[in-house]
């Protein structure tokens, strides 16, 4: 007997998500030898994928590809329902019951004809029966194709009986008529028919739409969802496409548990996307792997058009497979094939959109009052100095100005006449640099197949140009996945693309915009500003800045994979792949002549920054990096009785290098003759040096399932890798796992729960060193001057470790997935501890070893637990069908080994003030490393380390009049002169503020200051012992998503929410809610009036005693943050200035609305959507976060991500 | 049939299974090899020191070290080549306008990354000196190569000791010694005493004294090291360890092998005159290729030099007024005294009573040229300066005279002061805005406009009337403010290529610096006549007299030794050291608390001020860093760990 696994396996076997290759040995058989012929002479297979079709759609399709005719009265199928049916390759007794399941119709087949007629009443309705009577129902239960199923739950809906089917699918229940039997089966929907009076009740099952039967792409196979042991989760292909998003993995963000991802910045296709899969799994690469059709590629620049699933292979179990490099978890991306037996589809897409940067960071744009702030910080930081930046004559005329903004001003010199919000602009550059601009994409593909071949190709474009201007990106996608089986044993295919970007070269330090002035134009009629303050000059205008860049980056990638695939022996199926792929990046800059204008002077003579073509340079940049990947593989697999056998064995040679090189040349013959060639003299060649890696791999795997109920599986790779030194080049990373259908069990037995899986997995994984020749001492080349030429030098520059060796990485993993109320309630929940140990680190080395680098070494370990949730719910009300689900990981991190355990204890040789030895961490240096976030043992990795401030009860001397050292300011900054005079008689009594004293100076203590916490209790406030350990970092506790999707007859709705929990960022920074303005051009924020503590730095000077800034109406005494000053001051960190980041997101919304099929029959279209989307529609974050966007963490010198709004169309042919 | 289509099975699985196996052939060849990758920019520990080619390549990195001794950052605010001269800021002749990390403050910790940076800097060169000390005589080559090789290496070597005691040794506690390769865990020794490390320098020096491969000099050579190089460093040695005798002795070699003084001091800091007969150790730049020289210019240079790439330099490092006070005034041949201001300016003492800051109205400038105001602009503006002062101190601006007051009192000076900084009203040659043309430039005070005299806007388009000479003004460092401003080794005009890689040699030690060092151990044998003579040869190249007066007493004579080698050696690097030793930077550089104007006032335009914590400053301490983590390390005595 065939089993029904199997079978399943070999219909499905040709549908493209699988991948030909990985078709089970059994179904193969089949296929090749037996059923083969049968089906030959029978009829075509039918494909059917319709959605909400009519009935006569389903009908012509039908008859399209078997040559079947139809006929029916008209007045049957008038108000018959949408269906939607999803067959493939089955035959038309199969296609005609799934296109009649739902309706009270049936069929007749006669010759080349098919009848449709409705059905025979006994076999839908209950009768009305006047006594109801107990009686004995029997029946068989088959799937669409005829067979019998066995294990079938039988239950009457009202009460608690059931029974299962045998194996030849019979059952026997006794019900009375009106009761419904519910006829429920793991992986087929369930089924209710009302009992009539007829006593046989024969039921098919449908096979369910649900996930629990999709193919789930594993390491080099697949596998139903149902059968996994391991822990993976899957995107589809519909969660990425139609949506304006340049990068692949950023579309990532919020779809499946335990992924973590973060995008950078919204520098197009520079948008620095970090993938975390489980936390932070090591100090060195925590990134996953990601292979792109089974070959180690980029992920970001693939056309999310062509992407068929994604799985996140998170486990040691799935993993494993992938051996030294799948520490950190696997990402696979796979992509559209075409399908057999299908006439030409053609796709296309296109979408258009609005796209505008989202920050919060304002600066303050009004230049007078900048000025006057930079005066204050000034004052502040010396009270006696009498040269303020910037003359109050000029902040006095800016202020008349601004209340005359459409007056004239005339320069006194050139008789230039503008009007005044020209001459004295006050420019808001962190609002003003990114610009809205418009996104667009377009797609088209064609896909289809005949008997033995089948084709995808498509071409997609699409133009970020980015909020900022000259930074744009335009990517072209080309793919072509084609597959044929060239004899009946081979088969033989390709999956190539090739992407080509050319990106705009414009960038700019974005700290220069923390330094911008807000007295210019950026650019007014074509012309760069600049400071129209005669006394304020050589201020860099960013827009200028990034302009300034002429020419072009061309990034092309080409990826290719060839395929033979055969059956070789009795079950063996065996394949071999070669992949090579291509990167090469050519730049080509030079520079432009952009200078800058004061309007106040001259549209036609501009002020400064005039190039001179002696001092343009021209550069270009080539890089290019290649790999070649082969693989052998042999699979088998085998059924006999309940039993399931499944092996693989590979080999894998993978072999990559890359190489770069560049150069500049110095001064042009004119601006617009800006080759390379064109150069005057040599300015500089440099480049990257050759690098190569090499790897050879041995992997396998085994599956054994006994009665679908118990599932085994086992994995290894063995890899050598040209990293380490011989002898130490090999690792072998096996893993285990086992999952147990419980709910397939007799005794299992539950209305409420449909299906019930438990797995456990067990497993070791390897994690790759970065460098690719860290084992090895090196001397490298330093250029010094002899003899007044260059001369090579060499000075050592790393110490050798030839045991060095991969991280290693152990997971244990108990998984539950669970249905429930029919299968619309599912639930999956994960626990894992992770265990990374000889994680490498350069070891502390002695500062008396001088700048060398200190030698990698297999050190420390790192444990991260946590738990991952998914819950969905799925369910229809009437026409509307909406599902929502969301995922929620936990996962708590902590160094278990590093440099030996923290010691916080008494030191006698450091005593507080009283001479007692004081607490404190004893062998922080030893232990550790950082500063600010320190990495230690028994702390979670790279955990802030900070002061904190102190926190007085705001009286200030005790009864017997000496001082209260708990007294003092209740936030712990000097507000009033009562809390300076508190610190007089803390320092007067002995205690210490960090060796600090008081003072009016930058680096005193005095007004607007905060002071920091004695936590140690030995009488020295804010010294480095009082720092200590927040329990916070930068590594969020908790990830999140949602999705949410609903569809209404044409309407269809997804939004997808992601968001994190637990992570903070130290922010202390100019333009935000920095202090310190050390340069006189630094920013300061939109607020800052009432953001700071002010004071009168003179009088407080001067006249001390009669000075109180309380009692000063002018002063902001209760400023949040301290006092502007223009030097460094005697600040530390503390935790004042960390920042949650936390945040949930929308970041994709999408609408849509397909046109009914009537509609379109007159014209080609088969298929016609048109949608409205969004990408990062909404943010909530934290309300006291002071930065651009808490995804972007503390920085906010960053290019900011975008919000965009977009509307587009899907049209097939 | 069945049997037929099993035959036919069995026969096709044969053939697939070759297939599959050849398949697996092909693959598996040459595997092993693939993993022996090597790279191919470096070098690997098996080859080093293999060949006479690596053997001279290692010597060089050893050279190497000594590039880059300071960290930049802190001084100028960003990271990149600064030379020797990063060590003025530090000493007595220098200032900057930032904060210099906290160094001369209260803040100032054994955690400071100055310290750690020195440090680490120092112990570089040593390990590379012992890892080629320890090689060479194994690499298969000439004899005598190796042994001069090995000889330069042991004086490089002594170089970086002699630093290391110097900052961190004292009071018998030196620094811990190495002298063969080691590896990292065997970096914890405890500190040698002092003595042993002196012993260390002065046998290194001796056997490269020693050595007959090691050639005399170096005069116009290739840059390497050279007997008199290790006899200067050794006179250095004894100097510092108080052997007077033998200090003398050694300085008086130094001569004999061939250096002396170069006739003319201002061109001495010029490119053409970087290897002569008075420069026995530099650090050797060059312009072109780019990347061989120090950002000298543009961190040190006046807005308006710079360079044929670019302009607009930023003075972040200065004179200070205190070095500009010590040139004496030269009232004939055969006379000096020490400048005063009250001479030129009878009410400076007076007008500092009120506050220091209102000396600046002796700097203001002249309102009107030729009887005629310049510009109502600038009348407001000098008018704005001046209400800022006391009423006394406004009285005594003198609208027609104020600048050829101050011009005066810098014109009749020791010629090094204005071969050394840019003075107030001097004039200095300077780039246009667009790198394209030279032209004079004088500093004026207070201005309005453009900083050079091509720009639109620039205060000559104000009054077209001016005569030819009178030359825009401009400012320093954007602060408006007047600051002396360094000349030594700065390009002129468009004299050199580039802003930042500055080609001009930078001396380690030079002829000058061994002559004073000279009459320092002659002073303290009471030898003052013959102190008097090393001086004297020093002054004479300048033209300028040597009174007998300051060789009057042994305290005198010592104290104008020492003012002596603060005007001689400014700007190079040399000041810090010396009153490090002397024990002398608390009174020299902590007598007025602030970075300062020419005035001397104490007004603080980039917020450097600074505060003398105690006389351990004197001792640099170990980086508490190597404290920690080194148990057998004893903590600097006087410093809070």
């Amino acid at each position: 007997m065939v089993n029904n696994t199997n079978s399943h396996h070999c219909y499905n076997g040709i549908r493209p998500r699988i991948g030909l290759l990985k078709i089970p040995l059994v179904a193969l058989m089949f296929l090749l030898i037996g059923l083969q012929v049968s089906a030959k002479g029978y009829a075509q297979q039918v494909n059917l994928h319709l959605k909400n079709a009519t009935l006569k759609t389903a009908f012509e399709k039908i008859k399209e590809q078997t040559g079947y005719s139809f006929l029916w009265k008209q007045s049957l199928i008038n108000n018959i329902p949408k269906i939607t049916v999803d067959v493939t390759g089955a035959d038309i007794n199969t296609a005609l019951k799934a296109c009649l399941a739902d309706i009270e119709l049936t069929y007749s087949i006669k010759g080349k004809m098919v009848y449709i007629k409705e059905k025979a009443p006994a076999e839908t309705l209950a009768l009305q029966t006047p006594a109801p009577l107990q009686q004995e129902i029997h029946g068989k239960v088959t799937d669409t194709t005829g067979k019998a199923i066995e294990g079938v739950t039988v239950k009457i809906k009202s009460g608690n009986a059931g029974v299962f089917t045998d194996q030849n699918g019979h059952y026997s229940i006794s019900a009375k008529p009106g009761d419904e039997l519910v006829f429920t089966y793991v992986g087929y929907e369930m089924q209710e028919v009302v009992v009539s009076s007829a006593t046989v009740i024969n039921v098919v099952l449908k096979e369910q739409q649900s996930s629990l039967n999709d193919l789930v792409v594993v390491g080099y196979g697949t596998q139903k969802r149902v059968n996994l042991t391991g822990s993976v989760a899957t995107v589809g292909g519909d969660q990425l496409t139609n949506r304006p998003v340049t990068n692949l993995a950023s579309a990532l963000a919020g779809t499946a548990p335990g992924v973590r991802v973060t995008q950078g910045n919204g520098d197009p296709g520079n948008e620095s996307v970090s993938i975390q899969i489980r936390g932070v799994g090591s100090f060195n690469n925590s990134s996953p792997l990601i292979l792109v059709d089974g070959v180690v590629a980029d992920m970001v620049p693939l056309n999310t058009d062509d992407i068929e699933s994604i799985s996140i292979l998170k486990d040691a179990a799935s993993a494993a497979i992938y051996g030294s490099r799948a520490a950190n978890g696997v990402i696979l991306v796979t992509t559209k094939k075409g399908k057999r037996n299908q006439s030409p589809k053609v796709n296309f897409s296109g979408l258009y959109a609005s796209e505008k940067p989202v920050t919060d960071l304002k600066f303050m744009s009004n230049t007078a009052d900048w000025m006057e702030l930079h005066n204050i910080a000034k004052v502040n930081a010396n009270p006696t100095s009498t040269s303020p930046d910037y003359a109050y004559s000029t902040i006095d005329e800016w202020r008349a100005a601004d209340k005359d903004p459409n007056g004239m001003y005339t320069n006194p010199v050139t008789g230039q006449t503008i009007p005044n919000w020209l001459a004295y602009p006050n420019t808001d550059w962190a609002q003003l640099l990114f610009q809205p601009d418009n996104y667009q994409r377009y797609g088209v593909s064609v896909s289809g197949g005949s008997k033995n071949t089948s084709y995808l190709m498509s071409l997609g474009y699409q133009n970020n140009p980015g909020t900022l201007s000259n930074t744009g990106l335009q990517r072209y996608n080309v793919r072509i996945n084609l597959e044929s089986k060239i004899a009946d044993f081979i088969t033989f295919g390709t999956q190539t693309y090739a992407t080509k970007e050319f990106k705009d070269p414009g960038s700019t330090s974005m700290t220069y915009l923390l330094q911008a002035f807000p007295g210019m134009t950026p650019i007014y009629k074509g012309l760069y500003g600049a400071s129209e303050d005669p006394n304020t000059t050589q201020k860099d205008n960013l827009l200028q800045q990034v302009a300034a860049t002429g020419g072009q980056n061309d990034y092309s990638r080409i990826n290719t994979s060839w395929y033979v695939n055969a059956d070789v022996w009795n079950g063996i199926v065996a394949e071999a792949r070669f992949n090579y792929s291509q990167y090469i990046r050519e730049d080509e800059h030079y520079s432009k002549n952009l200078p800058r204008y004061s309007f106040r002077e001259s549209f036609d003579t501009p002020k400064e920054n005039i190039g001179n073509l002696d001092q343009a340079t021209t550069y270009r940049y080539s890089y290019k990096s290649t790999s070649y990947t082969a693989d052998l593989l042999m699979r088998y697999n085998h059924s006999f009785g309940k039993h399931d056998v499944g092996g693989l064995l590979g080999y894998e040679q993978y072999y990559a290098e890359n190489s770069g090189f560049s150069a500049t040349m110095k001064g042009l013959l004119d601006w617009s003759v800006t080759d390379i060639t064109s150069g005057a003299t040599m300015e500089s060649i440099s480049g990257s040096a050759k690098t190569e890696y090499a790897m050879l791999s041995y992997f396998g795997r085994l599956n054994y399932a006994y009665d679908n109920k118990y599932l085994f599986e086992a994995n290894f790779r063995s890899d050598a890798s040209s990293k380490f030194a011989p002898g130490h080049r090999t690792g072998l990373f096996p893993s285990f796992s086992a999952g147990w259908i419980i709910s397939k069990e007799p005794f299992f037995y539950s209305n409420a729960v449909n299906f019930l899986k438990l797995r456990a997995s067990y497993g070791t994984l390897g994690n790759t060193v970065s460098g690719n020749y860290d084992w090895q001492t090196l001397y490298k080349d330093v250029n010094n001057v002899f003899n007044e030429q260059v001369s090579n030098g060499v000075i050592q520059s790393t110490i050798q470790n030839l045991a060095l060796s991969w991280e290693k990485l152990t997971t244990y993993n108990l998984g539950l997935e669970a249905r429930f109320l029919q299968n619309r309630l599912s639930s999956e929940v994960d626990v894992y501890y992770r265990k990374t140990s000889d994680i490498l680190t350069a070891a502390i080395i002695y500062l008396t070893m001088g700048n060398i680098s200190a030698p990698m070494s297999n050190t420390a370990s790192l444990g991260n637990k946590g738990v991952e949730l998914t819950l969905g719910w799925n369910d229809k009300v009437g026409d509307f069908h909406y599902g929502v689900s969301a995922n929620v990981s936990y996962n708590n991190n902590k160094v278990t080994s590093f440099k030996g355990a923290l010691n916080y204890q008494q030191d006698p040789s450091t005593s507080d003030i009283w001479g007692n030895p004081t607490w404190r961490y004893t062998n922080l240096a030893d232990v550790s490393t950082g500063s600010d976030t320190r990495r230690v043992e028994g702390h979670m990795i790279d955990e802030w380390f900070l002061r904190k401030p102190y926190q007085g009860n705001g009286t200030y001397m005790n009864a017997d009049g000496s001082v209260n050292p708990n007294g003092g300011p209740k936030d712990g900054m000097v507000r009033t002169k009562a809390d300076l005079e508190w610190v007089k008689s803390m320092i007067a009594a002995g205690y210490s503020f960090n060796n600090n004293t008081v003072g009016s100076g930058a680096a005193n203590i005095w007004y607007g200051q905060l002071l920091m916490a004695d936590v140690n209790n030995d009488g020295k406030y804010g010294n480095d012992d009082d720092r200590e350990f927040t329990g916070k970092s930068s590594t969020p506790k908790f990830n999140f998503g949602f999705n949410m999707n609903a569809a209404w007859r044409g309407f269809d709705l997804n939004a997808i929410w992601a968001g994190r929990l637990g992570s903070y960022s130290y922010i202390n920074e100019r333009g935000a809610n920095g202090s310190i303005l050390s340069n006189t051009g630094d920013g300061l924020p939109a607020d800052a009036w009432t953001k700071y503590y002010f004071y009168d730095a003179v009088k407080a000077n001067s006249d001390y005693d009669n000075y109180d800034p309380a009692t000063d109406p002018d002063a902001n005494v209760n400023g949040k943050y301290p006092r502007l000053l223009s030097s460094t001051s005697i600040m530390t960190t503390n935790t004042f200035y960390l920042y949650n980041t936390s945040y949930l997101k929308l970041k994709s919304l999408q609408i849509g609305y397909t046109f009914p099929k009537k509609w379109l029959v007159r014209t080609k279209i088969s298929d016609l959507r048109v949608f409205v989307s969004g990408e990062n529609l909404l943010t909530i974050k934290d309300k006291n976060f002071e930065g651009v966007d808490p995804e972007l963490a503390g920085s906010l010198i960053v290019y900011p991500i975008a919000r965009l709004f977009s509307g587009g169309v899907t049209l097939t042919f | 049939m069945i049997k037929i289509k099993d035959m036919k099975n069995i026969i096709n699985s044969i053939c697939r299974l070759r297939v599959l196996v050849a398949g697996v052939l092909i693959l598996s060849t040459s595997c092993n090899k693939l993993l022996d990758t090597v790279p191919t920019n470096e070098i690997s520990s098996g080859t080093m020191w293999t060949t006479e080619s690596l053997v001279d390549q290692g010597v060089i990195g050893v050279y190497y070290s000594l590039q880059h001794p300071v960290q930049s950052n802190g001084l100028i605010g960003t990271s990149t080549n600064i030379g020797y001269y990063g060590y003025e800021a530090f000493g007595m002749t220098g200032q900057g306008e930032y904060g210099l990390n906290n160094l001369f403050t209260s803040a100032v910790n054994p955690s400071n990354s100055y310290f750690s940076f020195q440090w680490k800097w120092f112990y570089d060169g040593i390990h590379r000196a012992n890892d080629a000390i320890a090689h060479i005589p194994d690499a298969p080559m000439d004899a005598d190569k190796k042994s001069r090789l090995v000889a330069e290496c042991k004086v490089l070597r002594a170089f970086f000791y002699m630093r290391l005691n110097e900052l961190y040794g004292k009071n018998g506690l030196g620094v811990p010694l190495y002298t063969t390769p080691i590896n990292p865990d065997e970096a914890n020794k405890p500190q040698s005493s002092e003595s042993d490390v002196w012993n260390l320098v002065i046998q290194d020096l001796t056997d490269a004294i020693d050595e007959p491969n090691l050639p005399d000099n170096q005069i116009g050579g290739e840059g390497r090291v050279s007997k008199g190089a290790a006899y200067a460093f050794r006179g250095r040695a004894y100097l510092l360890t108080k052997q007077w005798d033998k200090a003398a002795a050694d300085f008086a070699e130094v001569g004999e092998m061939g250096y002396s003084l170069f006739p003319d001091y201002r061109k001495l800091f010029k490119k053409e005159n970087e290897r002569c007969q008075e420069m026995i150790l530099s650090v050797q730049y060059i312009e072109d290729p780019t990347g061989y020289g120090t950002a000298i210019q543009k961190y040190c240079a006046a807005f308006q030099q710079g360079a044929q790439d670019s302009r607009g330099c930023w003075t972040d490092l200065q004179v200070t007024p205190a070095l500009v006070n010590l040139y004496e005034e030269v009232l004939d041949d055969n006379t000096v005294k020490p400048f005063k201001w009250e001479d030129y300016l009878p009410n400076w003492d007076k007008v500092s009573a009120d506050g220091t800051a209102n000396r600046k109205v002796f700097f203001i400038r002249d309102e009107k040229v030729n009887d005629e105001e310049i510009h109502p602009t600038i009348t407001t503006a000098i008018n704005s300066e001046l209400n800022k002062l006391s009423a006394t101190a406004k009285a005594l601006y003198l609208p027609e005279g104020n600048e050829a007051r101050i011009k005066e009192a810098y014109a009749h000076r020791d010629p090094r002061l204005a071969f050394n900084v840019v003075t107030p009203y001097a004039n200095f040659e300077g780039v246009n805005s667009n790198s394209t043309a030279e032209g004079m430039y004088t500093y004026r005070f207070p201005v309005t406009g453009k900083y050079y005299v091509d720009q639109s806007g620039a205060e000559p388009n104000l009054n077209k009337n001016l005569p030819s000479t009178y030359y825009t003004s401009g400012c320093c460092n954007a602060q408006a403010e007047f600051k002396y401003i360094h000349r030594k080794f700065i390009g002129e005009g468009l004299e050199y290529m580039r802003r930042e890689q500055n080609p001009v040699d930078e001396p380690i030690i030079r002829y000058a610096d061994v002559l004073l060092m000279w009459a320092e151990a002659l002073v303290e044998k009471n030898d003052l006549k013959g102190a008097m003579e090393k001086v004297k040869e020093v002054r004479d190249r300048v033209g300028i007299a040597t009174m007998a007066s300051s060789f009057a007493d042994q305290n005198t004579a010592r104290n104008y030794v020492r003012d002596e080698r603060r005007r001689e050696l400014v700007g190079e690097g040399v000041n810090f050291f010396d009153e490090m030793r002397w024990e002398t930077l608390k009174d020299t550089k902590f007598s007025e608390k602030f970075s300062q104007n020419t005035w001397g006032g104490t007004e603080s335009t980039g917020g450097t001020t600074y505060e003398w914590i105690g006389d351990q400053w004197y001792t640099w301490p170990v980086p508490k860093a190597e404290i920690e983590l080194n148990k057998n390390l004893t903590p600097t005595p006087g410093w809070i760990y």
